[in-house]
């Protein structure tokens, strides 16, 4: 089934990718034309042939789309136009960054949205639970690119707390410890946003989780039992509250290694999401056609993983 | 159905509830989360031979139509080593005013507005103390909920924790009450109680999650876990009415046994008047929030006085009666937002007389144990 | 004879239910329930009032507003003067030769708030309030009528799969499924170059980029109306109606139209915030609505690659991020109103 739906996403994409006008070819020849030789009819059709994109009916996309599957097969995304080396290895080198920044956000983001989320069920109607809904909507109705050149201008550029943008301090070189501690103060403003813009949507659904479970009937035999509030809530209630949050993690797979395009566009990140929107612009076809597919293989992934997640953290779901 | 109906509250009236609502709530929130010595709800019994005496409860729903009295001055008690049924119509009141006892009224709509609830707490040291549970603060509830009174919930299917155990949830009561308890202690004492509610395979349910097991078995396993704490007070809210019957009579069985075996009483709330007589040392019905007879359980069902428990036992099915349809009592229990001050009954009385559009009938006592709030019955109490 | 009994008490029981006592029991009507739990959050009172007044800002605005117009540029320019003076001395008297230059720009860009330009122009001369609101428009149209297109789809092709089931349900749902694993934003990047090279006029590609929208979009409200849908079929009151005999479209408009709809609303007042974002953010890297026309995302596109304008003149791009956040929060706030007041199952 998730076979099925990848070669579903694959092709849709493959067929886009190929109408897309970017050329890479083009720039590659207007490139040697500027630099003021000529460059005959022939070289331009051969050139077109090497990279597979001599033909653009119908027959000849599907003829490209064959041929790209054909190589998937045996593990082969194909070579980067851009970087002339293979898309996987691409892939690999930036996703490093990514990885890191989505990593260190995600925990954060469990680690300050659950508990609030909680207090604030458990709080229905208070103060605490208005000052949080009113964080969680402003966390939610934020742009991401607008918020993140804002905390640019304030904490970079107005304060210089930290660095604006990259993610080495490029006229120093560091070593060891000092290096670790340049990435981070490179990557504090990046993760900042990210957690601030993705904590109201975890923070709305651990209090509308917690919420249903304290109206259930188990809640109250808790309580009748004699236990404590604090037990009733973090014992009995969170471990119910959990099932979904955890079925939700899985979900984030794709996030934790896709890269956050836009907050690595505004920091200039060297992350694997202002790749694929740098190649995106240069038309480099293998490099957007293998992000991409790795995208759809991670939700694919995360998809069976929440639903692995469900049977661990449930003991009604049964595994099959 | 469009047009408009004059039934429905104005715009200006639903304001004036609202406010009003949240006055009397956010008071009776502050006063359930305040802290307090405990002397300030320590009291005493009326009659010691009394495990709980209820007396004027009441129960308010604070909703945005107004106000329902869902328990409105309820008062009965509870004899110690006594079964007392509580029997009425769904709606009336009955279990509300057992989550009143147990203070689990879901705030902060729900509040007891006023009255008391007088327990006889045994504390672990043998000494009897007195609570006014309408008093306690509720960080203080810990005191009596589930160690000195333990509920039975009426949806079995429903009232166990999915994600833990039954060992787990059962070893947790002993973990409450006893503090130094060992895991095997805890273990041993649930593997006692499950044995006690007659489960075959107690090991096999030890381990089991509450999906596992069959309706009549999780209802064995709550009233395990009522008991693993030794009450004083069993409430049990329609322990039967989600089970089929076979399983009822047993689970009644059980009930029944266990009252002797562990030297307290029970408060059975029903709809079932077969069941009342078959369990009930006393009879409490209850009409519209309030009690309208009181007695043994041979004076109700015996000489039945008010005309709803007349009705009431009319409406019992049985093989003896030669009519091949089924006596109803007409109309319907009324809402109890803006009751009247009369009779609640009135409406679907058939010895209304001239006096019952007067003032509410106060209670009446006809025996030393029988209770009864009726006019119909004024003249014999004046006259004798 | 029997009969003629059960039909006396049938009337009885008429009669029963119109006592007094059941009449002085007053309730509320349902819409007004509904109305009055909206009405009780304060923020959702907050969210539609910031939904109105971001209506009447871009839609009445321009038509009250007329100094400047969408792509009008404020050619006034500033016409700097210079004077230089030079003395020269020739035969003991003292010649002072005075020189004017005029030094005009042409384009009166990045001027600071002023009663002219409420809120200064931007780095190309345009009018930054009057740009707002012809920005809102852009959003508002864009972002009502993709959420309009996406409910239509969403519940005709939900509605289909989940009353038919069998084979016609599992083509949508797996197509539903490849939709969803489409990775969204470098697909939007993608469609958005093709439609740069077939030139399309700059006015035009953003509803083409709605109507993308659409397509992705609308699984979610389709898994929402078959989930409803499935869910129903299996309640008690489904099968009453088809024991009384109901004819299908009876049953689908009469019983299973209502039930969905409280949970359609909330999520269409939901999703439009986020098409607003969708929009606003491809504007922002340049691929929505382009110049000479305005987005408010367009308007906050200028920074990223001019630092000058970024840390100096916050007049030209906060205005439009704030106009952005209002928009989305309205929607929200308006859409979690919406969600308690419909829920019949809240508590208070």
């Amino acid at each position: 089934m998730s076979l099925f739906i990848l070669l579903g996403v694959s092709m849709i994409i493959y067929f886009l990718i190929r109408l897309m006008p970017v050329d890479f070819i083009q720039d590659k020849i207007n490139a040697i034309n500027q630099g003021g030789a000529t460059v005959s009819e022939e070289t331009v059709n051969a050139m077109y042939a090497m990279y597979g994109l001599g033909d653009n009916s119908f027959l000849g996309i599907l003829e490209g789309y064959v041929s790209w599957l054909s190589a998937l097969v045996r593990f082969d995304l194909g070579t980067s136009f851009v970087y002339g080396i293979p898309v996987a290895d691409v892939i690999f080198e930036h996703m490093g960054v990514s990885f890191a920044v989505a990593l260190i956000a995600t925990i954060f983001e469990f680690m300050i949205a659950i508990p609030l989320g909680i207090t604030a069920a458990t709080h229905q109607y208070s103060f605490r639970d208005y000052i949080v809904t009113i964080l969680v909507m402003i966390g939610i109705s934020l742009p991401s690119f607008f918020f993140g050149q804002m905390l640019k201008d304030l904490l970079a550029l107005k304060l210089g707390w930290f660095p604006a943008s990259g993610l080495v301090n490029a006229t120093a070189s560091y070593t060891g410890v000092e290096l670790l501690l340049d990435y981070v103060r490179h990557m504090f403003i990046p993760i900042l946003t990210i957690v601030i813009l993705s904590i109201g949507a975890r923070m709305r659904m651990t209090r509308t989780n917690m919420l249903e479970v304290m109206n259930s009937d188990y809640i109250r035999t808790a309580r009748a039992k004699g236990l404590s509030e604090s037990v009733v809530i973090n014992k009995h209630a969170f471990r119910n509250t959990l099932i979904p949050l955890v079925t939700s993690l899985a979900g984030l797979l794709p996030s934790l290694f896709s890269g956050a395009i836009i907050t690595e566009q505004v920091f200039d990140l060297p992350g694997i999401g202002n790749i694929a929107l740098d190649a995106m612009n240069r038309g480099d076809i293998p490099f957007i056609m293998g992000y991409n597919m790795f995208l759809a293989l991670l939700s694919v992934i995360g998809v069976l993983l929440a639903d692995l997640m469900y049977g661990i953290v449930d003991p009604r779901v049964k595994l099959e | 159905m469009a047009k408009k109906n004059s039934n429905y509250l104005s715009g200006r009236e639903i304001r004036k509830i609202a406010k009003e609502n949240n006055k009397v709530m956010k008071q009776l929130e502050a006063y359930k989360h305040r802290k307090c010595d405990e002397s300030e709800y320590l009291t005493t019994m009326s009659n010691p031979g009394n495990i709980l005496e209820i007396e004027n409860l009441n129960t308010y729903f604070f909703t945005e139509q107004g106000v329902v009295k869902a328990v409105n001055g309820v008062s009965l008690d509870i004899p110690k080593n006594a079964t007392v049924g509580i029997v009425g119509e769904s709606g009336c009141g009955k279990s509300v005013t057992s989550m009143s006892v147990m203070r689990l009224l879901q705030g902060p709509t729900g509040q007891i507005y006023s009255g008391e609830i007088r327990f006889n707490a045994k504390e672990s040291d043998g000494t009897e103390k007195v609570y006014d549970i309408a008093k306690m603060p509720i960080r203080d509830i810990h005191k009596i909920r589930g160690n000195q009174i333990a509920m039975i919930f009426q949806e079995p299917m429903t009232s166990l924790n999915p994600v833990f155990t039954i060992g787990q949830q059962l070893d947790e009561v002993t973990f409450i009450n006893k503090k130094d308890a060992t895991k095997e202690d805890a273990k041993a004492k649930s593997m006692e109680m499950l044995n006690l509610v007659g489960i075959a395979a107690p090991e096999r349910v030890y381990a089991a999650f509450p999906h596992e097991l069959s309706g009549g078995m999780r209802q064995r396993v709550m009233i395990a876990m009522a008991l693993a704490a030794d009450p004083r007070l069993i409430i049990a809210d329609e322990p039967t009415t989600a089970l089929d019957v076979t399983i009822q009579a047993q689970i009644l069985d059980l009930l029944r046994d266990l009252k002797d075996k562990i030297d307290g009483s029970i408060m059975l709330i029903t709809h079932d008047l077969g069941i009342i007589a078959e369990m009930a040392d006393y009879v409490v019905v209850m009409y519209a929030g309030k009690v309208i007879e009181k007695g043994t359980a041979k004076e109700i069902f015996h000489n039945p006085m008010h005309p709803y428990t007349i009705g009431l036992q009319k409406s019992k099915p049985t093989l003896k009666s030669d009519s091949d349809m089924l006596f109803n009592i007409p109309g319907n229990v009324p809402n109890p937002v803006n009751m009247p001050n009369y009779c609640y009954f009135k409406e679907r009385c058939d010895r209304c007389i001239d006096k019952c559009s007067g003032d509410y009938p106060c209670m009446i006592q006809v025996s030393p144990t029988h209770f009864v709030s009726c006019h119909l019955y004024e003249e014999d109490q004046n006259n004798g | 004879m029997d009969e003629l009994k059960n039909k006396e008490e049938v009337v009885e029981e008429v009669k029963d239910t119109e006592v007094p006592l059941d009449k002085n029991v007053r309730l509320m009507s349902p819409t007004r329930m509904v109305v009055r739990r909206f009405f009780r959050s304060k923020l959702s009172i907050l969210g539609l009032i910031m939904c109105i007044s971001l209506f009447v800002f871009s839609f009445l605005g321009p038509l009250f507003y007329t100094e400047w117009g969408e792509i009008e540029l404020d050619e006034s320019g500033k016409t700097e003067y210079s004077i230089s003076e030079t003395t020269y001395e020739v035969n003991g008297v003292e010649y002072t030769l005075r020189q004017t230059t005029e030094k005009s720009l042409k384009d009166n860009f990045l001027a600071p708030p002023s009663s002219e330009h409420i809120l200064g122009t931007d780095n190309e001369g345009y009018d930054i309030f009057v740009r707002l609101m012809y920005g809102g428009r852009i959003s508002l149209i864009v972002s009502f009528i993709a959420v309009f297109l996406i409910t239509i789809l969403g519940v005709l092709l939900g509605g289909i799969a989940g009353f038919f089931g069998g084979v016609i349900d599992n083509v949508i749902m797996r197509l539903c499924d490849i939709l969803i694993c489409l990775p969204g934003i470098p697909i939007l990047l993608i469609i958005s170059t093709i439609l740069d090279a077939s030139n399309i006029d700059a006015k035009y590609r953003i509803y083409l980029l709605m109507i993308y929208l659409t397509f992705i979009s609308w699984p979610g409200t389709a898994r929402l109306v078959r989930g409803q849908i499935l869910s129903l079929r299996e309640q008690e009151y489904m099968v009453a109606a088809e024991a009384m005999g109901y004819s299908t479209p009876r049953k689908i408009f009469k019983h299973l139209v209502p039930n969905v709809m409280p949970q359609l609303i909330v999520s269409m007042s939901l999703s439009l915030g986020s098409m607003i974002l969708y929009e606003a953010t491809l504007s922002y890297l340049n691929l929505g609505v382009k110049a000479p026309y305005a987005a408010w995302g367009t308007m906050i596109n200028i920074i990223s690659t001019n630092q000058d304008i970024l840390q100096n003149h916050l007049n030209v791009w906060v205005p439009a991020g704030v106009c952005i956040v209002i928009a989305v929060l309205g929607f929200n706030f308006v859409g979690d109103g919406l969600r308690d007041a419909l829920d019949p199952k809240a508590r208070r």
